[in-house]
């Protein structure tokens, strides 16, 4: 059996919660995304994202629940849908769920977009 | 009473006719050319924001004053002044605690002085007795202050707003300067009460200053464009969001930050990210100015700051051929750049930020360069949300 510790990052100011779970089958983004260096955040979480999708095939939930983001978390937050969308082993087993606000129309649309470049499960939830 | 918050109701698909606020910002520019932070909030007034106007004083002035002492005398100014607002504005229900929706707060640094200025509605009937007890206070030397202060905390008359005239002795104490007031007409029976403290790190200096009437004319000016608030100074990450907090605060009613409010954010904050980027080089932290207010049922963002020619050259094309693009032109646009940023090495310039400002903005890019010299010019932008 793989190994792979998981990724969790409480909450600050204008970084989101994080909790990547190998274990759980789970990788989960909550609140709001606004680094001035988006690198630098998401650069763990795509390293980490590349090493689960060579190491397990298993049904992963993705679970995104965010407030809002700048321009260049959304980059990134591209970049690790993208990975999974390119280098797991069988992408049926993924499924996003992007979570969001019935009245914010902004994080909707934006959402919207993510799911008609990816090829990959993915549900808006409206709550 | 003016309102601050317009019906909103969902996005609209007007897009001509926005009027613009830019000429406004590019004076606030000018105005404040000497000064390297100022701030300016035009209520409503709650509690929560005390904290708020010393983040943005710690973020932004504190880290180049080196004196401990000042810092915490200057925090203490702040906080006493802002609070004199809640205290003793006035109020449209006249009867909420620790509110006050019709006032000013405002601070500048200028050379070695450290300006506050406030504004706040008095009915007119308390005005000769608050004058008096300004006229007092201004007359006593440090020595008499102490002893004053010291039997006003003995015999703790307090007013039914909570002040004993404790803050006002403080005020004094704690500038060691005279605290400049000024009263002028206000409708309905009431004044228009004006304070100004000054702390100054010149303690040689006699005469500091008077802001009073620039602080009314930008009062006046506000009110008719319904500015909620202007701020000049660093828009690194850390002075920018309590900012972000108080903006989201006021356009959201209730505690919880509405829909609009984060609309309202995530605007702001991509749009100083990205005013920051392309700012001119020579400034070790990324400085500009911005106003948010409301304009014909809309949030207006006006943001700007000093760029070069090379960057203005660059902005204008690339804002130019986004103001015509509609709404679907620009979904397009963002998933092919989104697509392409994957290959960029430059993992910071992805290009998306001012795509993202287009399409969260319910009309058209405005935009504007001043010439400033033959390198420089002011880049000032306007969305509406």
């Amino acid at each position: 059996m793989s190994t792979l510790s998981s990724l969790i990052l409480s909450a600050s100011e204008d970084t989101p919660e994080v909790l990547f779970s190998a274990e759980e089958g789970m990788l989960r983004i909550d609140g709001r995304s606004l680094p001035e260096n988006a690198y630098n955040f998401y650069h763990p979480l795509i390293e980490w994202t590349r090493v689960y999708c060579k190491l397990f095939n298993q049904p992963t939930s993705i679970e995104l629940n965010l407030d809002y983001f700048n321009s260049s978390s959304g980059r990134y937050l591209f970049e690790i849908l993208t990975i999974v969308e390119l280098e797991s082993k069988d992408r049926t087993k993924f499924s996003i769920l992007w979570k969001v606000e019935k009245d914010d129309e902004l994080m909707i649309e934006k959402g919207e977009e993510l799911k008609s470049l990816l090829d990959l499960p993915f549900v808006i939830e409206l709550i | 009473m003016r309102t601050f918050q317009a019906s909103y109701g969902p996005q609209t698909e007007k897009t001509e006719g926005m009027s613009t606020r830019l000429n406004s910002l590019i004076d606030l520019h000018q105005k404040t050319q000497n000064q390297p932070v100022a701030f300016c909030y035009r209520g409503p007034f709650l509690d929560r924001f005390t904290h708020t106007i010393l983040e943005i004083y710690e973020s932004t002035l504190s880290a180049r004053q080196h004196q401990p002492v000042v810092n915490r005398k200057v925090s203490f100014l702040l906080v006493e002044c802002f609070q004199n607002i809640l205290r003793h504005g006035e109020t449209v229900a006249g009867n909420q605690p620790n509110f006050s929706d019709d006032g000013l707060f405002s601070f500048r640094s200028a050379g070695d002085e450290f300006i506050i200025n406030s504004i706040n509605v008095v009915p007119r009937c308390e005005i000769e007795a608050l004058g008096k007890l300004m006229k007092n206070v201004n007359s006593l030397d440090a020595d008499a202050l102490k002893e004053l202060y010291l039997q006003q905390l003995n015999s703790a008359t307090f007013s039914a707003k909570g002040g004993a005239g404790l803050g006002l002795i403080e005020l004094a104490r704690k500038s060691g300067r005279e605290v400049l007031y000024e009263f002028a007409d206000a409708p309905d029976e009431r004044s228009f009460f004006h304070q100004q403290v000054t702390f100054c790190t010149n303690k040689e200096k006699s005469h500091v200053s008077n802001w009073i009437k620039e602080t009314q004319s930008l009062y006046d000016q506000m009110t008719s464009e319904n500015t909620l608030l202007h701020y000049k100074g660093d828009f690194s990450q850390k002075s920018v969001l309590p900012l972000l907090d108080m903006v989201e605060h006021n356009i959201s009613s209730g505690m919880e930050i509405s829909s609009l409010g984060r609309r309202t954010g995530h605007v702001l904050i991509e749009v100083l990210q990205n005013i920051s980027k392309h700012g001119g080089s020579e400034a070790q932290t990324p400085e500009g100015l911005f106003t948010i207010g409301w304009n014909d049922g809309r949030i207006l963002l006006q943001a700007g700051n000093v760029i070069t020619e090379e960057e203005k050259n660059f902005l204008q094309e690339k804002l130019e051929y986004l103001r015509d693009l509609d709404h679907d032109d620009l979904r397009e646009l963002h998933k092919a750049a989104l697509r392409a940023s994957l290959k960029f090495e430059n993992k910071n310039k992805s290009g998306l930020g001012l795509i993202e400002v287009a399409r969260a903005s319910s009309a058209p890019l405005v935009f504007q360069f001043k010439s400033l010299s033959s390198h420089n010019h002011l880049f000032a932008l306007q969305v509406a949300i």
